[in-house]
């Protein structure tokens, strides 16, 4: 970046004095040779006037996480370390955590501060560690420019907006037949008293039922239902569509976090995928603030979700829930089937959370994709599928 | 058609309004400036600049009141007016009579297209605008300015300008910010406003300063061709036959003593050599000329003992036609010629005398011109003060070397009357100019010996002996008085270069003046009067030479280009005259060599501010007693936290200090090093050895600590 340039400004008036000093010439007019003089005298000045804005030190104070779209104050402090006094300024934070703030500096002088607190809305999610400060110049006339881009660092992790959600069907009796045997519950060393069976070897001694075995005259002993937690595993993958904070993706973020949220506060563990550029991310066991954290560094990636799935089964095991969410179009959508389907045939719950990429057009005219084959292909083997689209409320869409 | 006039409106709302009443307010004092500027130089009559005025004020408060509107009515009507003040411009240019005076009307225009412009003024750009066009009515007003009352005005016009533009960058700078950040600070608001005073003198002081600096050493050059040469009647004078009429004189006198100081007795047909008298410095006339030039009025060809005579027959008008006039070939000399343009404004009554720097080629005035028969130029009548003339004329250009190479030949018969010689010289006149011409091989070199003659053995004084009677003047002059002044010198140097064969004339005239720095006029003074000669030479005509003093040369040199040179210049000869034994070339260096010096080291200075330094930390000033082990240690601490960014402020106490630096270190405790330093500092009793040695360990953990902080961000660091 130039440090230090003229403006076109600068340029106009110059040659406003080189005419004058031509127009003094021809008319032999002494005043008007004061009056060139006087107005290059302008530009001189300002050529002289170095503005030397590295001596500003800067600080930015903002909240360590906050939720996308809520608003919280940030704070800008100036300090001029140097020797000079720093002149009026423009002061653009560039901070992607928020929307850019621009202020107007007053003179500091030397080893004075300023300091200035605005409320600001965190406009999308992310994790943010730095941003640039802009700071510009003109003074005195504003016929030569200084700029000078300051890094000032400072972590803010903007969590995704969330949905409280009142029901999600994980793990709730289907309405499917196919899935009965999914639903069975299992046998185990639980609290819940199941009945009584023939005894096997390895059975605890504890565990036979005296009165029943006296009945029927061989060991008999009890059963009880397994203790399980069924696992939810949430896998987030897709393009994006549409222009953050308003896309696809976003809506898939805040859907994931919503679902996430849900199923801990109903006791599920939950498990969360998604693919990096290499490799898978993968979250396990948190509490609602790893996955907000998690979720806020997500990135739009579109790739297969059958590998993902693959881990999440080896997570979820039978009788658990994995929960894809994607966008309509792109890699994910097209392999959106096969992962369905192999949810299916190990036995876990398939959930597909889709966003409506058209939603997210402008001008439908310009799809270059099938909508309804791809919603129809992930709803094989009767998936539960939620469909969320622009602008629609996200619990509504998920309950 | 409705949605058509939105559109129209929607189109003309204004984006960015200006809010700043401030900005207008200073604006609004420029182009009143501006046209206060053109009532000082007369351009505009009062009654107008005060109309002016009252419609501007209105006007800026309408567009301040509306900025936010489309304005699209005013816009209609601000189009009809602009309209109708063109029409109004076209009308006065009918009535003008030179390309000169369109100046004026266009001043007026310019004027009126400000008043109707502040109608429109909602955006910052247009108050840029408004700014830039006052430059206009200040540039138009000093285009005519004649005098100083110009600099007041201009002066005033730039502390405006000045504010002006640093508002406009102010709201510039200002654009969709949000909010301003204000220094905290425990200054008031009267240190605030004192700080912001010595800014603005500050940008003041330098903007002058580079002005002026500029001003001096930018070269002036001299134009070559004026294409609108500006010419006025200033009104009735005196009216003449063919005789030179002088209004210092009483009509067909040729006075034998003196009558008046504010007039040259040398305009007349006849030059007594035995007038004697001081001249007054009142300004005459005032001179727009592309070079400084001798400018010629009367031509003397006859010389009878006592008096030179200039022709007295009626003059020969040149032609019918209008203005400009042509100089008859007849009169014209060859060679190489410089082209000098001059505009003579005439301040105080002059003869009917068309002045010119040397030989007239063309004449701008209203009036009648004739010629006589010397090729000298009369109007019909006296000059009256007011009145205006311009001329384009040639000065021989040829160099001494051009001059020397030129062959001996006879002048024609008609160049006789310029080699009379009366008998009242005698030939000892014509012997000394053999003598002084002997080793002179050409018609230059003949010259200028008699001129160096004159210039060693000759004294000037206005008060010189007056001849006896019955002796011949320039007899008296060279072998008696031997002082005198250029009457005498032009006299004698032309009747010895008569004597040698040398057609030769007697001119009088004025010489250049003192040009005025700030208007650009050359301004002639009354004892500007002069006489010199003018020397023929064969294929090239007439020469100057001046006996009296140095005829300026066609070339422009250094100091008459470049105020700074002249000045210089100046200064080294009253320098020399006050220091015997200093030559001016050698004072002239040391001046030079000063003002490199003092660039220099300005220079050297101004990089040596600018090279980027942080402050290491401004500590507080001693207050109490000195500094013991434990403030020294504190110093250091101070210095290491500045090294970091984290410098102490100026206003913050030790306690602050230490509290703000362990805000996030794991050894919060500094008690024991603030109670040291407080008790060495400002207490009745130093601390004991226990207590230095606690308090240094501390600020020594603190340091560490701060060592191991992250750095406060700034663009050094980054």
């Amino acid at each position: 970046m130039k440090r230090f340039v003229p403006t076109r400004r600068a340029f106009i008036v110059a040659g406003i004095g080189v005419m004058l000093f031509m127009a003094a010439s021809t008319a032999q007019a002494g005043w008007l040779f004061v009056l060139a003089a006087s107005v290059l005298g302008l530009v001189a000045t300002s050529l002289l006037w170095r503005h030397n804005l590295g001596a500003a030190a800067i600080e930015r104070r903002a909240p360590r996480r906050t939720c996308a779209g809520d608003p919280v104050a940030v704070g800008l402090t100036i300090h001029n370390r140097g020797r000079r006094t720093l002149p009026l300024m423009r002061v653009e934070d560039h901070f992607a955590a928020f929307e850019p703030t621009v202020v107007t500096a007053e003179r500091l002088r030397p080893g004075e501060r300023s300091e200035i607190e605005l409320v600001k809305t965190a406009h999308r999610r992310g994790v943010f560690t730095s941003g640039a400060v802009l700071l510009t110049s003109g003074a005195p006339f504003g016929f030569m420019r200084s700029r000078k881009a300051i890094e000032v660092p400072g972590e803010t992790t903007v969590v995704p907006h969330w949905a409280d959600l009142g029901s999600f069907p994980i793990l709730e009796p289907s309405s499917f037949p196919a899935d009965v045997l999914h639903e069975r519950a299992r046998t185990g060393a639980g609290q819940e008293y199941l009945g009584v069976r023939e005894y096997r070897p390895g059975d605890p001694q504890r565990a036979v039922h005296w009165r029943s075995t006296a009945r029927v005259g061989e060991l008999v002993v009890r059963e009880f239902e397994e203790e399980v937690q069924s696992r939810v595993t949430l896998i987030l993958a897709g393009k994006d569509v549409g222009d953050p904070p308003d896309s696809a993706f976003e809506m898939l973020v805040s859907a994931a976090a919503s679902i996430g949220i849900y199923a801990l506060n109903t006791g599920h563990p939950v498990d969360l995928l998604r693919p990096l550029p290499e490799g898978v991310a993968h979250l396990g066991d948190p509490d609602r603030y790893d996955i907000l954290d998690w979720l806020a560094a997500a990135e739009p990636i579109d790739s297969p979700v059958t590998p993902l799935v693959s881990q999440a089964l080896a997570r979820v095991g039978r009788r658990g829930t994995v929960v894809v969410l994607i966008p309509t179009l792109g890699e994910a959508a097209r392999d959106a089937e096969d992962a369905v389907r192999m949810i299916q045939a190990a036995g876990s719950r398939a959930i597909v959370v889709a966003a409506r990429a058209s939603s997210w057009y402008d001008d439908v005219r310009f799809l270059d994709f099938d909508e309804g084959s791809s919603l129809q292909a992930m709803s094989v083997g009767r998936t539960a599928v939620r469909v969320v689209s622009r602008g629609e409320d996200l619990a509504e869409c998920l309950g | 058609m409705p949605g058509v006039m939105q559109s129209v409106r929607d189109a003309n709302r204004t984006r960015q309004p200006e809010d700043s009443v401030a900005l207008r307010a200073v604006v609004l004092a420029t182009v009143v400036m501006g046209a206060l500027a053109l009532a000082v130089v007369q351009a505009i009559a009062i009654t107008s600049f005060v109309t002016v005025v009252v419609m501007l004020c209105v006007a800026y408060y309408v567009s301040y009141k509306r900025r936010r509107d489309d304005n699209w009515v005013i816009k209609i009507g601000l189009t009809v007016f602009a309209l109708l003040a063109m029409l109004n411009f076209l009308r006065q240019l009918s009535n003008v009579a030179t390309l000169d005076e369109v100046r004026f009307p266009l001043a007026d225009l310019f004027l009126w297209v400000q008043v109707i412009h502040g109608f429109d003024l909602p955006a910052r750009k247009d108050l840029n605008f408004s700014l830039g066009s006052s430059l206009t009515l200040m540039a138009a007003a000093g285009s005519i300015s004649q005098d100083l009352w110009y600099g007041g005005v201009l002066l005033i016009y730039f502390a405006l300008a000045i504010v002006a533009l640093a508002l406009l960058h102010r709201s510039e700078i200002s654009e969709g910010a949000t909010a301003s950040m204000t220094p905290q600070s425990n200054r008031g608001r009267a240190d605030a406003k004192r700080a912001l005073n010595r800014d603005f003198l500050k940008v003041v002081g330098v903007t002058t300063a580079a002005a002026v600096v500029l001003f001096l050493v930018i070269p002036q050059p001299h134009a070559v061709r004026t294409f609108a040469l500006p010419f006025s009647f200033g009104g009735g004078g005196i009216g003449g036959s063919g005789a030179v009429t002088n209004p210092g004189f009483a009509s067909g006198t040729s006075p034998s003593t003196r009558a008046s100081d504010a007039a040259y007795y040398g305009f007349n047909n006849r030059m007594d050599l035995s007038v004697r008298g001081e001249l007054s410095d009142e300004v005459v006339m005032r001179v727009r000329a592309s070079a400084p030039a001798f400018y010629r009025g009367i031509i003397f060809d006859n010389y009878d003992g006592r008096a030179w005579y200039a022709p007295d027959e009626e003059p020969v008008p040149l032609g019918e036609s209008d203005p400009p006039y042509g100089y008859p070939l007849e009169h014209r000399s060859l060679g190489p010629r410089s082209i000098v343009t001059q505009t003579f404004y005439v301040e105080r009554e002059q003869p009917n005398v068309v002045f010119s720097g040397g030989q007239p080629d063309s004449v701008w005035i209203d009036g009648t011109l004739s010629v006589d028969e010397n090729g000298g130029l009369r109007t019909g009548g006296t000059l009256s003060p007011e009145s205006v003339y311009s001329v384009v004329s040639s000065r021989g250009a040829a160099t001494p070397d051009q001059l020397r190479s030129l062959p001996e030949e006879e002048a024609p018969p008609k160049f006789d009357k310029y080699l009379q010689i009366p008998d009242s010289v005698p030939p000892r006149v014509h012997d000394l100019a053999e003598r002084l011409t002997r080793d002179a091989p050409t018609r230059y070199d003949k010259i200028k010996a008699i001129e160096e003659w004159l210039a060693d053995n000759f004294r000037y004084n206005t008060d010189s002996p007056v001849p006896p009677v019955g002796r011949d003047a320039v007899d008296y002059f060279l072998f008696d008085s031997e002082v005198g002044f250029c009457e005498q010198f032009a006299a004698a140097t032309a009747i010895m270069l008569r004597s040698l064969g040398i057609p030769t004339r007697v001119i009088t005239g004025y010489t250049p003046g003192t040009r005025n720095p700030f208007t650009g006029y050359y301004e002639i003074k009354n004892s500007d009067a002069h006489a010199w000669v003018e020397a023929w030479f064969p294929r090239y005509g007439w020469y100057e030479f001046d006996p009296t003093f140095a005829v300026p040369p066609a070339e422009t040199e250094l100091a008459e280009t470049v105020p700074l040179a002249r000045a210089i210049e100046f200064l080294s000869d009253k320098i020399s005259v006050a220091i015997p034994g200093l030559s001016p070339e050698t004072i002239r260096y040391v001046l030079y060599f000063a003002i490199v010096a003092v660039v220099v080291a300005g220079i050297w200075l101004g990089r040596r501010r600018r090279t980027p330094r942080l402050a290491p930390v401004p500590v507080a000033a001693p207050v109490g007693r000195g500094g013991g082990p434990v403030t020294r240690a504190f110093r250091r601490f101070e210095q290491t936290l500045a090294g970091y960014g984290r410098g102490r402020s100026p206003n913050e106490t030790a306690a602050e200090l230490l509290r703000r630096a362990t805000f996030r270190s794991p050894r919060k405790d500094f008690s024991k090093a603030l109670s040291a330093f407080e008790k060495e500092r400002y207490g009745l009793e130093e601390p004991t050895q226990e207590e230095v040695r606690a308090a240094i360990a501390e600020l020594e953990r603190l340091m560490d600590d701060a060592a191991g902080a992250p750095r406060v961000t700034s663009s050094r660091g980054t």
